[in-house]
């Protein structure tokens, strides 16, 4: 009996500690996630994207002109609501749920009154190879095919993207061409395409800017430590000297001494 | 007094011999034990604190290789087989290395070690080399990386044989702890190389505070 009284003491107590232990641990552990921004509406003037979650306060992005691209910036996922701006004057407006641990980039492209914003989720890095895809971010241009290296690689409608392909990492040919035309409508005959990286060719242009592709990298394969590479052995060591050095001296010192005594008790027994 | 032509005991007839052996023997007793207490194999030179040359038979990584753009690229460049950084005393054979429990693994004292999951050296992209500040005993490979100033050559030769040159543009110091994994690993616009080695102060247990980071641009 009084065993038992002992266990739901013991039981009771493991139970009252956890909410605390939780609710230590939870401001730790908040979902986050990541958002850049990439200016795709010719002509437009810089922008900037305001990043805010229902779950914490507001991020703004550097301002960023056309064909540039911001870094990431992080808030805390959830529902979050994007708004692009040009000094007072707000671009576009929209609201997407992005989830823990995702990153996606924001691309203002031309429409509504004045631009309106697309969001892709980024795709992740795997080790030694390089992913790619193509997203289509030129809306005067209509339907047209992605081109790897010569070969199609999906239709794209404007607002597209293709799935992210692995490929040999170095560099390659893409290309987005008319399905119905001889030429294609915009190429780049150099694009490296890094092992280790997930990237994406945005097509861009028109609207009095040429039509190019930006190429930016969505993630990388990396280490989540820091390598080390440091056993401690200079910080050991005493200023001015290596203790090698000193042994050495003085093994040569002793043996010095001891040969000349050796010598002089020789000759004394001669 | 002897007469100059009488016979001598053995012991008696090389008087110098037997000064040099009291002298050199136990010179060499207490070389041979420091050697074995330091882990069997002197991992610095005494006098310059550097490692001692590879025992491959490779002096340098020039030696009779053609330089990168003298060749028609075809496809990747092979992996790395050694790196040469005359600026610090550096010409050391490279191993891949790939990540465990999230870490880098290091390599061994004396070696290079190169991310596999990167890119190569020659490659559009941050090739990663990390490399040992120190042993347990005194200084190792990289020890000398960290005074690395802009302008200093750097190579790397791939088992192809194909020297890759590049020049020290910049270094910084960085806070373990704080890591910079997005400004080290991924895309650049040219080859670019990244050494990696230890810095800040050694906190015995945990190790050492800081990074040094190197970087090098394809020449």
């Amino acid at each position: 009996m009084r065993g038992r009284k002992l266990e739901v003491r013991q039981v009771a107590g493991v139970l009252a500690i956890v909410p605390i232990l939780l609710s230590v641990a939870a401001p730790n552990a908040m979902a986050v996630t990541e958002v850049r921004f990439l200016q795709a509406v010719p002509g437009a003037p810089d922008a900037q994207l305001e990043l805010r979650s229902d779950r914490g306060p507001a991020e703004a992005l550097p301002a960023a002109g056309f064909a540039k691209e911001t870094g990431y910036g992080e808030i805390p996922a959830g529902n979050v609501t994007l708004t692009l701006s040009a000094g007072d004057q707000r671009l576009a407006r929209t609201s997407e749920r992005l989830e823990d641990g995702g990153r996606y980039t924001a691309v203002a492209v031309p429409g509504g009154d004045a631009a309106q914003l697309r969001i892709y989720r980024d795709g992740a890095a795997r080790a030694s190879t390089a992913r790619w895809r193509m997203v289509h971010a030129a809306p005067e241009i209509d339907a047209a095919e992605a081109v790897f290296d010569g070969r199609g690689a999906g239709m794209l409608d404007p607002g597209d993207a293709t799935d992210y392909e692995p490929v040999e990492p170095g560099p390659h040919r893409l290309a987005l061409r008319n399905p119905k035309g001889e030429g294609p409508l915009v190429q780049d005959s150099d694009v490296a395409l890094v092992a280790g990286t997930a990237q994406s060719a945005y097509v861009l242009g028109s609207g009095g800017e040429p039509t190019r592709f930006v190429v930016l990298e969505d993630d990388a394969a990396t280490p989540t430590a820091a390598p080390d590479t440091g056993l401690g052995g200079l910080s050991q060591q005493p200023e001015g000297g290596n203790p090698w050095l000193a042994v050495l001296a003085a093994a040569l010192l002793a043996g010095t001494l001891g040969g000349v005594l050796h010598a002089r008790c020789g000759h004394g027994r001669a | 007094m002897a007469a100059p032509d009488a016979p001598r005991s053995p012991r008696a007839s090389h008087p110098r011999l037997r000064l040099l052996a009291a002298v050199a023997l136990p010179a060499l007793a207490a070389a041979l034990i420091a050697i074995v207490v330091s882990g069997g194999y002197p991992r610095a030179d005494p006098l310059t604190g550097l490692p001692p040359p590879a025992a491959d038979g490779a002096t340098d990584v020039q030696a009779g290789l053609a330089p990168a753009a003298a060749r028609p690229r075809r496809g990747r460049p092979a992996q790395p087989l050694r790196i040469s950084i005359p600026g610090a005393g550096v010409a050391a054979p490279v191993d891949a290395v790939a990540v465990r429990d999230g870490a880098l693994r290091v390599p061994a004292v004396g070696r290079a070690g190169w991310f596999e999951g990167g890119p190569r050296p020659g490659e559009v992209g941050r090739a990663v080399i990390i490399g040992h500040l120190d042993s347990r005993s005194g200084p190792a490979l990289f020890a000398r990386v960290p005074d690395l100033s802009p302008g200093t050559p750097v190579s790397v030769t791939d088992r192809g044989g194909e020297v890759h040159r590049y020049r020290v543009t910049r270094a910084a110091q960085v806070a373990k702890n704080r890591f910079p994994k997005r400004e080290v690993y991924g895309r650049a616009d040219a080859p670019t190389l990244v050494l990696i080695t230890c810095g800040g102060k050694f906190v015995a247990g945990s190790g050492y505070t800081d990074n040094i980071l190197v970087y090098a641009r394809a020449a």
